[in-house]
């Protein structure tokens, strides 16, 4: 880009919109987290039920404990991705406050498993990712994360009055409408 | 409304990306701008310098795994400037 002698006022218009849109936040950039999770929830959620319900394992939660393994994964891919680049969008620091809030919000939930009973408490993830996803197709103008968050909301809200074991499905499905469906949607604009 | 006064220091074309990108990202490393502003480093170099004298950035130089390291960061100056070109704009793409 160089200098130009014929420089006009639409010319500028145009010019702010093009850096604006070159350098915003997209979508895309974070897909690889939703699969991460996704995929992770999924797993072990089915496992918890196949274990529990099927197989007649004595503890079948064991299966969360790929949780904290996928916490490092998702840590070591954050600190590398953003290593070489210190450019961080407006757009991409509100949707850090949703999701480092709604891994708080998580963390509470689980205490409040431990103290309550996880039949009380599930509802309550698939609300919190439904929250999440619906905040952020919102901010990003994305339907698929929109419509897959207000359909976790949904499942959240029957969850409540379902059995733990119907709750495990529900929750499957909650991680699939709210990740992994509007992850694989997600395309370069 | 009348025609207001373009600052002419927005009013170019390479410092007018570099402080649209900053007002989008806040802070930005030398290396990003150049990328999506296609600009050679030592126009962009001389720009930025611009800028940085009228205290519309700041420009920060350090080390990262031992290579130099320059960032640039609008400040409150930088965006009040921005702002009064904009409302500017808009004055001549409603009286044209």
């Amino acid at each position: 880009m160089n200098q130009s002698s014929e420089w006009n006022e639409s010319q500028s218009i145009q010019l702010i919109r093009s850096m604006i849109e070159a350098t915003k936040y997209q979508v895309y950039e974070e897909k690889f987290l939703y699969f991460l999770w996704g995929y992770g929830v999924i797993i072990a959620g089915l496992s918890h039920y196949v274990l529990g319900y099927i197989v007649g394992f004595e503890h079948p939660y064991v299966s969360w404990l790929l949780m904290p393994v996928l916490g490092l994964v998702n840590f070591g891919y954050m600190r590398q991705k953003h290593s070489g680049n210190s450019s961080r969008s407006w757009a991409a620091r509100v949707l850090k406050g949703i999701w480092i809030g709604m891994l708080f919000g998580i963390l509470c939930v689980v205490a409040g498993g431990f103290a309550i009973g996880w039949h009380a408490v599930y509802p309550f993830f698939m609300i919190l990712y439904g929250v999440a996803a619906f905040a952020t197709g919102t901010a990003l103008e994305y339907k698929w994360l929109i419509i897959g968050g207000f359909i976790s909301l949904v499942i959240g809200g029957v969850a409540f009055f379902l059995v733990f074991q119907f709750q495990l499905i529900l929750l499957v499905a909650a991680v699939f409408m709210s990740f992994v469906l509007p992850a694989h949607l997600m395309q370069k604009k | 409304m009348e025609f207001k006064d373009l600052d002419p220091l927005l009013h170019n074309q390479l410092r007018l990306a570099v402080m649209s990108i900053l007002l989008n990202r806040n802070e930005a490393e030398f290396t990003y701008i150049k990328e999506k502003t296609d600009a050679t480093a030592g126009n962009l170099s001389v720009q930025v310098t611009k800028l940085k004298k009228a205290g519309y950035l700041i420009v920060n130089k350090s080390f990262k795994n031992n290579y130099p390291l320059t960032t640039c960061k609008i400040t409150k100056k930088g965006i009040e400037a921005f702002e009064a070109y904009v409302k500017a704009l808009e004055s001549y793409i409603q009286k044209g």
